[in-house]
């Protein structure tokens, strides 16, 4: 409001200014110029000034209207969703400038109904890999429940079927879990909670799931973390993509090898490298290896649905973070997890 | 389209570019205030002397009145001053004329005080003060001289005078001022109160007397002649005499215009100099600049901001050498118009002063930063971003294969190698150095080319001329009643041990009738052209309106004035040297008999005057014309009187002209002495002239040697000033483009050093790149102005067509200036190479800056 | 969707003999959104690529189109606005500019376009890169990393669709190179910019959604 007065006072004391210089031109032409002549040209002159100065003013005016007329023909072809069409990007004017923010924008609202097209889309993919990954073990099911039904079974046989059936029955959960952590992942309907926790007891809670088969296997497994080192994350689904990554390393580690997390705090992240003496991933797969249901061919004897990864992947980059990845064939792989600090 | 409003970045970068490089920048605004006051110098010098000639044609006049209005009325003077076109009027009202025979021909009116009128022709005392009781008396310094009066106050005065009727009287004032002014040569008031006045003359504030001067100013001093006929006419006033101010005359104004042409021109090389010296300045770091440049387009900085911020900065740097630049051009002025402009009371430079050459200085040294600032960047906003990095680490690619031999290199070939780089700024610095050598080349070998035998023998060909006092002047008005120098003196002088030769020279103005032949003749002479489709005769005589009035009185009576004059020793032998026949020829015996004259109009070729074979009547004696010569008077001293300024001068022995007028004084005499007894013959000359009580003027030889060498030094002296700022600036581009070259490469020193140079071998580099360098400019520049001097120089001397003028060799200027370039070129690399050696080796190899 | 293609780039220096065929003939499309990566060998013509697609140079033969619009038929203004509008640098050389503040250094592109940041989002770039306290320095009192902090910050601020990095790590201490990297990748993903970075670093590469390489002037798959 006090803007508007302001101009407001501004232009009167303007207005008021312009007529006290015409009454003063007017009182010094009859006071000191002595032809009539001489005094109407000036006046005519004046007068020619002052006219052009309006037109000026009203050329200036004009201008502005078209620009706002510009802008509003901009927003109309943006709601119906067509491309502004008068759109010069790249001119150095101010109808540009705004048009470009008001495109900036147009973008931004667009993502919104992007993104949600790309859920469905994400969502259809996922129920035709569940469909698919899961008809598997449900055709085994109803094979050997089929082979169970009939009473001449012998029963060492039918003890040995109920097992594999036992064992389908686990990996079917197991890919149901999966496919659940998944799904909740690409469709973010799980919470992170993020806090600045401490890393050591993560790295622990991570390395506790593997622990057993570690042993087992005869790897030894290695930890190296300063205890007071605090990371932004989340520390139970962290674990669990590192616990992913370790199961990772101990599949592929054969007996008698190393798995050694080491953790490193820099500037921005903080780095946790989880290095395996085992088989080594070729340099073409880098990228691969974290893509759905991807299965190196070495592994292709050993359990696993291909997932691990791909969920370390999404949690940790979900927290803001990233993986990466350096192996050498047949020596070993590194597995570097950064985090926000 | 609303142009986007981007602009305020611009202004702030330029005043952090002020706050970070204040030594550059420093030094841009001292180049700026360089230019500016080189301008207006120039533009101050060139309105000077055209002021100072208008000034002189004011003098001559005797009035800064713009018309003078004379015998009117104090009631017509009343009407005619009230008209709308009048500024201001002042007048004078003369209660009579002095009439002393020693006054002769000079007109002093008697005149009651009038503060106004005084001013404007410039007769206030500057002793003592104008009169206000009763019986003072105030006058100028000629006439006191003319009548032997003293110079103290309270003199007594007695003065000879005759009224507007016509009775003479004699009356007794006492002195209370006197003044000297110029104006005063031909008319001058001597002023009293009106008390006084009225004494004298009762009647001298009657109605029906027409003692009244007007003078007045008018708002538009355009076609004074026109303007002055009018204002009478339409206020019906008639039969009163009118006279404008020569300063205004359109010809005359003209003139004084192209004389003032000339200094005109350097304000051109000016332009080249400043242009050049910013120029070379800003691209001193060309290179950061390139990379900024570079820096800022990839930013995204538009065409348009760039060209704001340029002249931003060209705008900033300009203004704030404006008021220094002020102060330089005054200080120039002051220092150089004084001498150049000479016989003024004030001083020329202060008088002279206006704001106009100062505006029009600031105007072009902006418009001369501007384009220096913003030519380069018409190149740098052709390239990409890109591009431009990469032409500036551009190294030449050799052309062909060089085959080096053993592959060895040693010191000479890496300095010579250095001569390869950076060969625009080479050039721009030879090209200035040779701009700047020809010009000086050429004001050198034209100040030496001015001899002054030639001068002498010209303008003095005798050693000593003693004039009449009444003639000692060419603006004054020869008396030729006087009898300051009679024949004694001649015979005294002649009886000089010291003196070699005495020539006397006598002249009389005589009215004579011109037969029908003769006057068709002069008419269609005068009417002709002196060239092809040029002017005619008389038009080109516009500037002297007396001369019109003289040879309009011969077309519409025949009557004219003619002037004899008594020839004899040196002058005969000048005349007959130095002008042509325009018909007959010499022959000695014939001249010495008496009887034969030889006849003079015009100083041109064609008849314009009676022929070889007529006859003439001179004071009644008629006399055959032996023939005629292209002269036109030019050996007397003092000029002849107005009704006399078209006239015809008859040249005869001097046993001729004392037949015919036995009792006239000397006009002037020329004496020549024996050098040896010079001084001699000057404590003569000294104690003959304090011994005088009357006007008698001398010329000595000595005082025209002054003038001449003034004079030489007053052609040379702009153009002098400006080759040497000009020869300034180029050494300043020479020694840029050494600090450049040396400074630009200091990683590269580095290197050498790091690869084992000894600090002596670095110095020996340096030194050997500077001897190229200067080597390199000697053979751009000195055969060519070599070539200059020997083979251009002699037609522009011969274009400037100087009489006085001789064409001689030299090439000091060349000489000078090499020895300059190569005492450059051996400091400057050495003291870089302190500042370049400074810090480690992998400092210096670290840093990109 | 792509936001840049480039058919055909040709770009030579010298002639003849000495010719050196910097690009000989490049075809390659950037997806939008994206972190691709150039990968080469030094002198393969990985930065005369980079700066065609920014539009700092121009090719001999070919062309580049950035969301749409040829590069090559842009007037100097229009390129301009393209710079400072459309494209980030993060240059090796860090190429700041002297005589401006470390903040001013931020916001030039920002004040060449004439208009000021989102306030919050232009504290968050400060924190973000701690930066806070230096606003008002020099550059030449900042050290190496610092530098190269307000070069991605005055990359980042106008909120660029592309950024173009050539080895934005090249000159930095391991430490400081693994914070650059991890910073660029976070503006990518949190506004959705496309980014595009020269390195000859495989470890870096791996971060990429999409590697190209680079050799002898042209793409091997």
């Amino acid at each position: 409001m006090r803007k508007h007065k302001n101009i407001k006072f501004l232009r009167f004391s303007i207005l008021l200014l312009m007529l006290l210089l015409i009454a003063l031109l007017l009182w010094l032409l009859w006071k000191f110029v002595p032809r009539a002549s001489v005094r109407f040209c000036l006046l005519a002159v004046c007068a020619g000034i002052l006219a052009a100065a309006g037109l000026l003013n009203w050329y200036q005016r004009l201008q502005i209207s078209s620009f706002a007329g510009e802008i509003c023909e901009t927003l109309d072809a943006l709601m119906s969703g067509r491309q502004p069409e008068d759109y010069h990007p790249y001119e150095d004017s101010l109808t540009s400038r705004v048009q470009g923010k008001l495109l900036q924008y147009y973008d931004i609202m667009n993502e919104g109904k992007l993104q949600s097209q790309k859920d469905k889309e994400t969502i259809q993919g996922l129920v035709s890999d569940i469909s698919h990954q899961v008809k598997t073990p449900v055709a085994n099911l109803r094979l050997y429940a089929g082979i169970l039904k009939n009473p001449a079974l012998p029963a060492e046989k039918r003890n040995e079927f109920l097992g594999t059936m036992s064992g389908q029955i686990d990996k079917l959960d197991f890919l149901l879990q999966s496919l659940i952590k998944m799904s909740r992942l690409e469709t973010g309907t799980f919470a992170l909670h993020i806090t600045e926790a401490p890393l050591k007891d993560t790295i622990a809670a991570a390395m506790s799931t593997v622990w057993a088969r570690a042993e087992e296997k005869g790897i030894a497994l290695l930890a190296d973390c300063d205890s007071g080192i605090t990371v932004q994350h989340d520390p139970k689904w962290t674990a669990e993509a590192l616990g992913n990554i370790l199961d990772n390393a101990v599949k592929y580690t054969p007996g008698g090898g190393s798995v050694a997390i080491t953790v490193r705090p820099w500037q921005f992240y903080t780095r946790i490298d989880i290095t395996d003496t085992g088989t080594g991933i070729p340099e073409e797969h880098y990228n691969d290896i974290f893509q759905r249901f991807y299965r190196g061919q070495e592994a292709a004897a050993q359990e696993g649905v291909g997932l691990g990864l791909y969920l370390a992947n999404g949690i940790v980059t979900r927290q803001k973070g990233y993986i990466s990845v350096k192996s050498r064939v047949g020596k070993g792989t590194v597995f570097s997890v950064y985090l926000l600090s | 389209m609303l142009v986007n409003n981007n602009l305020n970045i611009c202004g702030r970068l330029v005043r952090r570019d002020f706050r970070f490089h204040r030594v550059k920048n420093l030094i841009l605004i001292l180049a700026c205030a360089l230019v500016t006051g080189l301008y207006s110098f120039v533009f101050l010098l060139a309105g000077s002397i055209e002021g100072a000639y208008l000034l002189n044609y004011q003098y001559t006049y005797g009035s800064t009145s713009h018309i003078l209005y004379t015998g009117l009325t104090e009631h017509q003077a009343d009407i005619l001053s009230r008209d709308a076109a009048i500024r201001s009027s002042v007048r004078l009202s003369s209660v009579g004329q002095l009439t002393d025979a020693v006054i002769g021909q000079r007109q002093v009116q008697l005149a009651v005080t009038d503060r106004d009128y005084a001013e404007t022709v410039l007769s206030i005392p500057t002793s003592g003060r104008l009169p206000e009781q009763k019986g003072e008396i105030a006058l100028d310094e000629f006439t006191m001289d003319s009548l032997g009066i003293l110079r103290e106050e309270g003199a007594p005065v007695e003065l000879s005078w005759t009224d507007p009727e016509g009775s003479s009287h004699t009356s007794f004032f006492t002195l209370c001022g006197w003044w000297a002014s110029p104006t005063n040569f031909s008319e001058a008031c001597a002023w009293i109160t009106e008390e006084t006045a009225r004494d004298l003359y009762p009647e001298y504030d009657a109605e029906t007397a027409r003692n009244t001067t007007l003078g007045v100013t008018l708002y538009q001093p355009r076609n004074l002649e026109a303007q002055a006929e009018q204002l009478l006419a339409s206020q019906g006033i008639a039969g009163a005499g009118c006279t404008t101010n020569l300063a205004f005359n359109s010809a005359r104004m003209e003139q004084a215009q192209s004389n003032a042409m000339p200094y005109y021109y350097p304000a051109i090389l000016v332009l080249i100099c400043g242009f050049l010296m910013i120029y070379g300045i800003v691209h001193i770091a060309s290179g950061q600049d390139g990379l900024f440049f570079a820096e800022v387009k990839a930013l995204g900085m538009t065409p348009r901001q760039i060209r704001v911020f340029l002249a931003e900065k060209a705008c900033a740097v300009s203004l704030l050498g404006v008021l220094p630049g002020f102060l330089i051009g005054f200080l120039l002025h002051l220092a150089v118009t004084s001498r150049i402009v000479s016989g003024m009371e004030e001083n020329p430079a202060l008088y002279f002063l206006s704001w106009g050459p100062f505006f029009a200085g600031a105007v072009l040294s902006l418009g001369t930063t501007l384009l220096s600032y913003l030519l380069p960047a018409r190149r740098l906003s052709r390239m990409t971003p890109a591009g431009l990095l990469r032409s500036l680490d551009e190294m030449p690619v050799p052309g062909r294969k060089s085959a080096s031999g053993s592959g060895r290199i040693r010191l000479p070939g890496l300095a010579f190698r250095a001569l390869l780089r950076d060969r625009f700024k080479m050039l721009l610095s030879a090209v200035t150095l040779l701009l700047a050598l020809f010009l000086l080349t050429s004001v050198w070998i034209q100040y030496i080319s001015l001899k002054v035998d030639l001068y002498l023998e010209a303008m003095s060909p005798w050693d000593y001329t003693i004039a009449d006092g009444s003639a000692y002047l060419s603006v004054q008005q020869y008396n030729q009643n006087n009898h300051s120098i009679t024949d004694e003196t001649i015979e005294e002088l002649r009886s000089r041990p010291e003196v070699l030769h005495v020539s006397a020279l006598k002249t009389r103005e005589l009215s004579l009738t011109a037969s029908e032949e003769l006057r068709q003749r002069l008419i269609s002479y005068y009417n002709a052209s002196e060239e092809e489709g040029g002017p005619a005769r008389r038009e080109m005589m516009e500037g002297q309106p007396l001369w019109i009035e003289g040879l309009e009185r011969l077309e519409e009576t025949g009557e004219y004035m003619g002037v004899a004059v008594s020839l004899e020793g040196e002058y005969l032998d000048y005349i007959l040297e130095n002008v042509s026949f325009t018909s007959g020829s010499f022959d000695a015996d014939a001249f010495a008999s008496g009887n034969v004259v030889l006849t003079a109009g015009a100083n041109a070729a064609g008849l314009s005057s009676e022929a070889a074979g007529e006859t003439v009547t001179l004071a009644g004696e008629t006399f055959e014309v032996l023939g005629s010569i292209a002269d036109s008077g030019m050996i007397l001293s003092g000029s002849n009187s107005p009704e006399a300024s078209f006239c015809i001068y008859y040249y005869m022995a001097p046993a001729a002209f004392d037949r015919l007028f036995p009792d006239q004084g000397v006009r002037q005499a020329a004496v020549s002495i024996d050098h040896g007894r010079q001084e001699a013959f000057e404590a003569y000359l000294d104690a003959y002239e304090q011994g005088l009580n009357r006007g008698v003027g001398i010329t000595r030889r000595s005082e025209y040697q002054e003038n001449f060498a003034a004079g030489r030094l007053n052609t040379v002296l702009p153009t002098l000033i400006v080759s040497v700022a000009l020869l300034g600036i180029a050494l300043l581009n020479f020694t840029n483009m050494l600090i450049i070259k040396a400074v630009n490469r200091r990683r590269e020193f580095a290197v050498y050093e790091s690869l084992g140079m000894t600090h002596s071998q670095l110095q020996t580099l340096l030194l050997l790149e500077g001897v190229f360098h200067a080597t390199l400019m000697f053979l751009a520049t000195g055969p060519l102005t070599f070539l200059f001097a020997r083979f251009v120089m002699p037609s522009v001397i011969e274009r400037i067509g100087s009489w006085c003028m001789v064409y001689t060799f030299s090439v000091t200027p060349l000489a000078l200036t090499l020895a300059g370039v190569l005492v450059l070129s051996a400091a400057v690399p050495l003291g870089c190479l302190h500042f370049i050696s400074r810090g480690s080796i992998t400092e210096r190899l670290r840093t990109a800056e | 969707m792509d936001i840049i293609t480039a058919h055909q780039l040709k770009k030579y220096y010298g002639k003849g003999e000495n010719q050196i065929k910097a690009l000989d003939g490049i075809d390659l499309a950037i997806e939008k959104g994206k972190f691709t990566a150039i990968i080469g060998a030094s002198g393969s013509g990985k930065t005369t690529l980079l700066n065609m697609l920014g539009g700092l140079d121009t090719p001999d033969e070919g062309e580049v189109i950035v969301d749409g619009v040829s590069l090559a038929g842009l007037k100097e203004k229009e390129l301009a606005v393209f710079r400072r509008g459309k494209v980030g640098f993060v240059y090796q050389n860090f190429n700041l500019i002297p005589t401006l503040t470390v903040k001013e250094n931020m916001l030039f592109p920002l004040s060449l376009a004439g208009s000021t940041p989102d306030p919050v989002f232009f504290q968050e770039i400060l924190t973000l890169l701690h930066l806070e306290d230096r606003q008002n320095a020099y550059p030449n009192q900042l050290s190496g990393g610092g530098q190269q902090r307000v070069a991605i910050a005055r990359a980042l601020i106008a909120k660029p669709s592309v950024i173009l990095a050539d080895e934005p790590t090249g000159n930095l201490d391991s430490k400081s190179s693994q914070n650059v990297l991890g910073l660029l990748k976070l503006s990518v993903e949190t506004w959705k910019q496309t980014l595009v970075m020269i390195t000859h670093n495989l470890e870096i590469a791996q971060m990429a959604d999409r590697v190209i390489r680079i050799e002898d002037g042209r793409i091997r798959a």
